[in-house]
């Protein structure tokens, strides 16, 4: 008895190796379940292999699509790109793919591309709607929005609109400081520049630094030190121009500071709300 | 042998002749080699500093080149030797002035490098204003003060940054 048992623990691998069709992980329609369980897991890179490889058994305009949407989620814009261009020129799932190559053009914010290639021949309304969406999208990232462009915001459901209203608004009138004015109230008073730009603190600084230098240059010209007097002179005077400059620059750093919080606002609340597309693609 | 073991035994003997490779040598066989990748690393404590390297020369230098050198090797004389590693700074002040003339010219050059040592001496707050290098200091480049917008890369305060620009 113990050496039939031993037999069939030992042997039972061998004996009973994996034959059903079912764990045949190399059927098309397992790597197809594969490839879908890769991409709901976030896994993009290996999803799109396996999709590639399914492609190899079965020639399926789906998996192209699928493809193209694991390769778009994986960062991989221009090669999304290509595989949605060529459903489009086989005709294939004509709306969903017009909607995703825009969708890809807009992730990697290709916004002139995209504006330039803005057409109105989508068959699908749904289509039509979500590509005017991403249009409408793009020309405010891109800050090329227009008078006639706001009719767009039509399109958008009341708590969408609000809130693009908001983004508008801070794309057209940015809260930004001019480089200019920074440099003339600097020489007017020194480290007020910064202070304009939000630089309190360095503000203070070059205003103390300034006047220090100015002060002890002074007191070396009226105990009849010259050249310390100069010396000093010299240090005030280019800490003051270094200031007027130093301002400029400051508002051109506080100016793409906004300009960047901005990117960064607009495009966490697209993610967040899937980029305001209603036909979303949906796949088992 | 065949006088030595019972019939169960031989059994048990050839079993074991048969599973002990399988069992003992698989091991040994299929070892998992690259033992560089799992032995025990050499630790280096040196700190690195992040100083350029020194050139004092004058060679096929131009007339503001010298100008420039000789300033250079005036503050390295005068602050860098005496004050140490203590730029709170990346690219330390001196390395920004010779940065910054070279990415603009002399003059301006000059003025971006009294406006950082104004922000330098600025007694609080950075960490408002500037990401972190990934040496610990607050991140500072010339690009952001040439006043050409090509250059400007601007990161948020104290976002790590890995790599220089």
């Amino acid at each position: 008895m113990k050496k039939i048992l031993l037999i069939v623990f030992t042997l039972n691998g061998m004996i009973f190796p994996q034959l059903n069709d079912s764990l045949n992980f190399h059927s098309p329609d397992n790597i197809n379940k594969f490839a879908d369980h890769l991409y709901y897991s976030k896994d993009y890179f290996r999803a799109s292999l396996e999709y590639e490889r399914l492609l190899n058994f079965v020639p399926n305009d789906t998996t192209v699509f699928k493809i193209g949407l694991a390769k778009q989620n994986g960062k991989q814009y221009n090669l999304a790109l290509s595989d949605f261009n060529d459903l489009i020129n086989k005709k294939s799932l004509l709306s969903e793919s017009y909607i995703q190559y825009y969708k890809t053009l807009f992730l990697a914010e290709y916004d002139s591309l995209l504006i330039t290639s803005y057409s109105n021949r989508f068959y699908d309304e749904v289509a039509y709607h979500d590509i005017h969406k991403l249009y409408f999208l793009s020309l405010i990232r891109s800050g090329q929005i227009k008078g006639k462009d706001f009719e767009l915001l039509e399109r958008f459901n009341k708590e969408e609109k609000t809130v693009l209203k908001r983004f508008l608004e801070r794309k057209i009138q940015p809260d930004h400081k001019s480089p200019i004015l920074a440099a003339v109230l600097s020489s007017v008073i020194p480290g007020l520049g910064k202070i304009y730009t939000a630089r309190y603190e360095e503000g203070i600084a070059a205003f103390l630094l300034t006047t220090v230098f100015g002060y002890l240059s002074y007191t070396n010209f009226e105990a009849d030190h010259k050249i310390r007097g100069w010396i000093f002179a010299g240090t005030s005077f280019l800490f003051y121009a270094g200031n007027i400059y130093g301002s400029a620059a400051s508002a051109n750093i506080y100016n793409a500071a906004v300009n960047l919080r901005f990117d960064t606002d607009f495009n966490f609340y697209l993610k967040n709300n899937d980029y305001l597309i209603t036909k979303e693609p949906v796949f088992k | 042998m065949k006088f030595l073991l019972s019939r169960r035994s031989k059994i048990h003997f050839v079993l074991l002749i048969i599973f002990f490779p399988v069992l003992f040598c698989n091991n040994g066989i299929l070892a998992q080699g690259n033992w560089d990748k799992w032995q025990k690393t050499k630790i280096n404590y040196i700190v690195e500093v992040d100083l350029k390297e020194r050139d004092y020369s004058y060679e096929n230098l131009s007339v503001d080149g010298v100008i420039l050198k000789s300033a250079a090797i005036l503050y390295w004389s005068f602050f860098s030797d005496l004050d140490g590693d203590n730029c709170p700074f990346h690219p330390s002040c001196s390395n920004f002035f010779i940065e910054s003339s070279r990415q603009t010219n002399l003059v301006q050059g000059t003025l971006m490098f009294f406006d950082r040592f104004t922000r330098d001496a600025s007694f609080a707050g950075r960490h408002k204003h500037y990401p972190l290098y990934i040496n610990g200091k607050f991140y500072d480049p010339p690009g952001n003060y040439t006043l050409n917008p090509e250059f400007l890369h601007y990161h948020f305060p104290m976002t790590l940054i890995i790599k220089e620009e």
